[in-house]
């Protein structure tokens, strides 16, 4: 970390910034133990350059020529792997503050977002991250060092989630604004009109970048569990509701699910990769999941 | 529509208005939470807002009508007929327990405390008949609910109010009089639990008309507990009290022999008590006195105070033919209690058992002669000798008096058991020791480890060393009236008598410490002479010297046989030992009065004469056979009184016996002459956390009137059980039960 992010960064960001890094890393680690390198990544077919072989590199990309006459492990690199560009979006409205257990869903997709951050710098490819609520919040350069993840995280860290939500149109403006190609990851809960939502991810489609939709929600908001009056209060309207939470229940899961499956089949129309999480599940596991899910449609694929 | 219990109305009422409460405090106690998916749940209100609504309405309003079910339920709601024909016919039962005891003839100026009982039972069955509906009624007078059997009914049971029955019911109480029981409330409650069962749909209200009084509301753990049992079987109980005020009173209280009776002729001491239970002190006032009709000089009884009781003595010569002795005081609120009555028909002289088995009959000779001088001295005693085997021969010896053993050396064992069943069965055995006793015997078979019938275990014969310094004197006496002729510092008759030999006692042995054994008197070395214990009912007396003061083999044992006072020592021992058995138990006129005589000799038919008072002829009266015995066993209560029979004898020969009369004084008890009576307070404690309602006669009303009808709490039971099932139907379709949960993927 920067001597200047060291600045703006409070104890409780600071000790965030620590657990998100380590999570990520081990979720990653945990991702990759006995896996290949995912071709997940793109591989072009236009040589670079070679680079030394590193431990861990995958040995399908080693150059065997360049071994066989200098005694050297070489990896050969491809344009597309080194230049790998993938944007992540992590929503910080107000609505992601709400959480049931140790992590809310804000600091959960931080911790997803870290942990890609984490996972895409160490095979070196470029990584932004960018904060929304209802416009962009904050944002980091494209960079591809695994020193970049420090900034990646002050950037998750850097406020808490506070304002409405506005995905659809920060989808469209990221769209019009990126200049290359790339993977474009959203982290969110997508509590907001859902075709606006559905508008961005496929603008995001027609601009050709390959787009992940990481769709977080508490627990308490896919079971809503409650009983006893409650009052709800919104986070992100000043809606106020006195009601027995079991007599709504079932209405209020019929919505959600309505809405769910809306969200759903949209992505899936439009080419969108989708994946519910709960914030109840670990999240190597929701990551290691998703990552296999990946490997076997890329074969698929092939 | 009127409730049994408006009280709980009142405290529950407010309790109706708990489930809108609870609902209202809920609202302030609600859960908060910051929401993020407040679109979906606003959606689902939207959807179900309306019936959300009405479900919660009705909820509330079920919880709210099960509350008010209870409280009804709780105040025993009763409606007129015209409705009850809905739910059934309804009766409504009047038990009224009327206090018949002798206290309820307190006098209130011109009226007693009675009648004014008896005008409130006849308002209860004139306005009874008035309501509409079935009405039926119960009059339960307290004597006639202390000899009610379980399941029985008094006169009037269960009688409808109808004009017929109220002309009767009218004569009736004109013939009632209060009793001259003491019988209480305790008694009336327990009877009108023993009624037969009510019908199912019975209304029953129990009136309680009395006067309260302390002594008949003195068992406060009983009363409370059966009027409970009373309470539970009855839709209201109502306590009347028939008294304004307590007034003062006096009592004769006791009217008896001072020391048991003694022979006709013989002057007996007999003594009369006064109580006073008001709360000042009694003026001085004068006891009348009469014997057989004649008037003895009056007793005088100065102040008396509060609560305080005197005693005045006299003497007076019974007769053989019958004695009546009645005592009375002036008129005051209560006049039952100021006479007393005492009869006796004693012998004209008690028959004493003397078993002697001394050499030559001396020692009986000499105790006979102190017992019964002869020629013009009457002592009342009739002193029989025989030998010890007349113990076994004789089949009643409880016809003694008492038993006297003189030197007898042993005795055999149906002697024994003879003697010790006479004892045990309250006769009086006396000891006199001589040369002949076998110490060894009566260690082992009368003494038995303090068990028997000798109050000490013997040693050997001993000699008292003389001692002819001037006023010494061999015996000396405890402070008991056995020795009260021997009492006195100028009393020379002590210094007289002379012990040369004596049984001791094993030195082993000491007085029981429970004091069961007594030294009645003691020699100058301090060795006992006299002793006395308690056997059962009867008592014994061991003189550890002989009678006679003639030598025997040892030599002279005493001279007290010789010693002037020795008649009055004698006398005063036959006295102490046959007192037991000349005592006549008190008669109360709720005790069995039995007449007895001898099956062979006298007819089956006694002619039974009440006391004047009573107001009755003479009648015959049909004796049951009991054994070889008439029992002539009269109905109680009796009248207070002398009552006489007469039996016929079966032969009229010169050689049958003769017409046998007795005589039975019989009295009120004393205690309730106390005319203190339980306030509206004081009756709230002893009937603490019980419902009932309190009136003064003076003042009641018929509030009862309220109560005709049915009794809607079963109606109410079912449908509170309706209600609580549609409560939790409405819950759970109110969302108020947990569900599945059904789990978003």
């Amino acid at each position: 970390m920067t001597p200047a992010s060291k600045r703006f960064l409070h104890p409780e960001a600071m000790a965030r910034i620590g657990r998100l890094e380590i999570r990520a890393r081990r979720i990653v680690e945990g991702a990759m133990s006995g896996r290949h390198r995912s071709p997940y990544f793109g591989q072009s077919v236009e040589f670079l350059q070679h680079r030394q072989y590193a431990r861990g590199d995958d040995l399908r990309h080693v150059d065997w020529k360049a071994w066989a006459k200098q005694d050297r492990l070489y990896l050969k690199q491809f344009e597309e792997e080194a230049n790998m560009r993938c944007t992540l979006l992590a929503d910080a409205s107000a609505s992601m503050r709400y959480g049931s257990g140790p992590l809310n869903k804000y600091d959960y997709a931080a911790s997803i977002a870290a942990s890609l951050a984490y996972l895409l710098l160490k095979q070196h490819d470029a990584v932004r991250c960018i904060t929304f609520d209802e416009g962009i919040r904050g944002r980091t350069p494209l960079r591809s060092s695994e020193a970049h993840l420090a900034a990646v995280v002050q950037t998750l860290a850097a406020q808490p989630p506070r304002e409405k939500t506005d995905v659809g149109r920060v989808l469209v403006e990221i769209a019009e604004t990126l200049p290359r190609r790339g993977l474009v990851v959203a982290i969110s809960d997508f509590l907001t009109d859902v075709e606006s939502t559905l508008r961005g991810l496929r603008l995001l489609k027609q601009h050709g970048h390959d787009v992940l939709a990481f769709h977080v929600l508490d627990d308490d908001e896919l079971d809503f569990p409650f009983d006893g009056p409650v009052r709800f209060e919104g986070l992100e309207s000043l809606a106020r509701l006195n009601c027995n939470p079991r007599a709504l229940r079932e209405g209020y899961l019929e919505a959600l699910q309505r809405f769910l499956a809306t969200l759903r089949h949209g992505c899936a129309r439009d080419g969108v990769d989708y994946m519910l999480v709960r914030t109840s599940m670990p999240l190597d596991a929701a990551l290691a999941h998703y990552l296999s899910r990946r490997l076997a449609a890329g074969r698929h694929r092939k | 529509m009127s409730f049994l219990f408006p009280s709980l109305l009142s405290v529950g009422l407010p309790l109706i208005a708990l489930p809108l409460i609870i609902h209202l405090i809920n609202l302030r106690r609600r859960k908060r939470i910051e929401w993020a998916a407040m679109d979906f749940l606003m959606e689902s209100r939207k959807r179900r807002q309306k019936s959300i609504l009405l479900k919660q309405l009705l909820l509330l309003a079920l919880r709210t009508l099960a509350v008010a079910c209870i409280v009804f339920m709780l105040a025993g709601p009763v409606v007129r007929s015209a409705w009850a024909a809905l739910f059934g016919s309804g009766v409504t039962h009047h038990l009224i327990c009327l206090d018949d005891s002798f206290s309820m003839s307190d006098r209130q100026g011109e009226r007693l405390v009675w009648d004014e009982a008896v005008r409130v039972a006849a308002r209860i069955v004139e306005a009874g008949r008035q309501r509409p509906g079935r009405q039926i009624v119960t009059l339960l007078p307290f004597s006639v609910a202390q000899t009610l059997a379980a399941g029985e009914g008094p006169a009037v049971h269960r009688e409808p109010l109808n004009d017929e029955f109220a002309a009767r019911f009218a004569e009736l109480l004109a013939g009632l009089k209060p009793s001259s029981t003491a019988a209480g409330p305790l008694d009336a409650l327990r009877a009108a639990e023993r009624l037969p069962q009510a019908a199912d749909d019975e209304t029953r209200i129990v009136y309680l008309l009395s006067d309260f009084r302390a002594p008949q509301w003195s068992d406060r753990g009983a009363l409370a507990e059966q009027a409970a049992k009373v309470r539970a079987q009855a839709s209201q109980l109502q306590l009347i009290h028939c008294v304004d005020q307590t007034r003062p009173n006096l009592a004769v209280t006791r009217l008896e022999p001072v020391a048991g009776l003694r022979a006709a002729g013989i002057e007996t001491w007999m003594l009369a008590a006064v109580r006073n239970f008001g709360d000042a002190p009694a003026p001085a006032t004068t006891l009348e006195v009469r014997h057989n009709d004649a008037r003895l000089p009056a007793l005088q009884f100065d102040e008396i105070p509060p609560g305080g009781e005197e005693v005045r003595q006299f003497r007076v010569g019974l007769s053989a033919e019958g004695s009546r002795l009645e005592v009375e005081l002036p008129a005051d609120a209560l006049e039952i209690d100021n006479r007393r009555f005492f009869a006796a028909a004693p012998p004209t002289a008690f028959p004493v058992l003397l078993v002697d088995e001394s050499p030559r009959g001396e020692d009986g000779r000499y105790l006979a002669a102190a017992l019964d001088p002869g020629q013009r001295n009457l002592s009342g005693w009739s002193p029989r000798l025989e030998r010890r085997g007349f113990l076994a021969r004789d089949e009643d010896l409880g016809r003694f008096a008492a038993i006297f053993l003189l030197d007898v050396p042993r005795l055999e064992p149906l002697e024994l058991e003879r003697l010790s069943q006479y004892a045990a069965q309250g006769g009086g055995v006396a000891w006199f020791l001589g040369p002949q006793t076998q110490p060894a015997f009566y260690n082992e078979s009368l003494y038995r480890g303090g068990e028997g019938l000798l109050p000490a275990p013997l040693d050997t014969p001993r000699q008292l060393a003389a001692d002819r310094s001037v006023g010494a004197s061999d015996v000396q006496v405890a402070d008991d009236e056995l020795f009260r002729v021997f009492q006195g510092q100028r009393n020379s008759f002590l210094s007289l008598v002379r012990v040369d030999f004596y049984y001791a006692l094993d030195p082993a042995w000491a007085p029981p410490k429970d004091g069961s054994v007594e030294t009645l008197a003691r020699l100058r070395n301090r060795a006992p002479l006299v002793l006395r214990k308690r056997f059962g009912d009867g008592q014994c007396v061991a003189q550890l010297c002989r009678v006679s003061p003639l030598p025997a083999e040892l030599g002279a044992w005493s001279n007290l046989s010789l010693n002037p006072a020795f008649p009055v020592y004698a006398n005063e021992l036959a006295g102490k030992l046959s007192a037991s058995r000349r005592d006549l138990p008190a008669q109360l006129v709720t005790s069995p009065l039995t007449f007895v005589a001898p099956l062979a000799d006298y007819q089956s038919a006694a002619q039974i004469r009440p006391p004047a008072a009573a107001s009755q002829a003479p009648f015959p009266f049909d004796a049951r056979q009991d054994g070889d015995f008439w029992s002539a066993d009269l109905p109680t209560p009796v009248a207070p009184g002398i009552w006489e029979a007469a039996w016929t004898p079966r032969e009229a020969t010169e050689t049958a016996a003769a017409e046998l009369r007795q005589l039975r004084a019989v009295n009120v008890d004393p205690r309730e002459g106390d005319l203190h009576a339980l306030d509206q307070q004081q009756l709230g404690e002893v009937l603490d956390g019980l419902d009932w309602q309190f009136s003064r006669s003076s003042q009641f009303a018929e509030s009862a009137d309220e109560l005709a009808g049915y009794n809607l709490t079963t109606a109410l039971v079912a449908t509170l059980g309706a209600v609580l099932l549609g409560e939790q139907l409405a819950a759970y379709a109110a969302s108020f039960h947990a569900a599945e949960r059904s789990v978003a993927s």
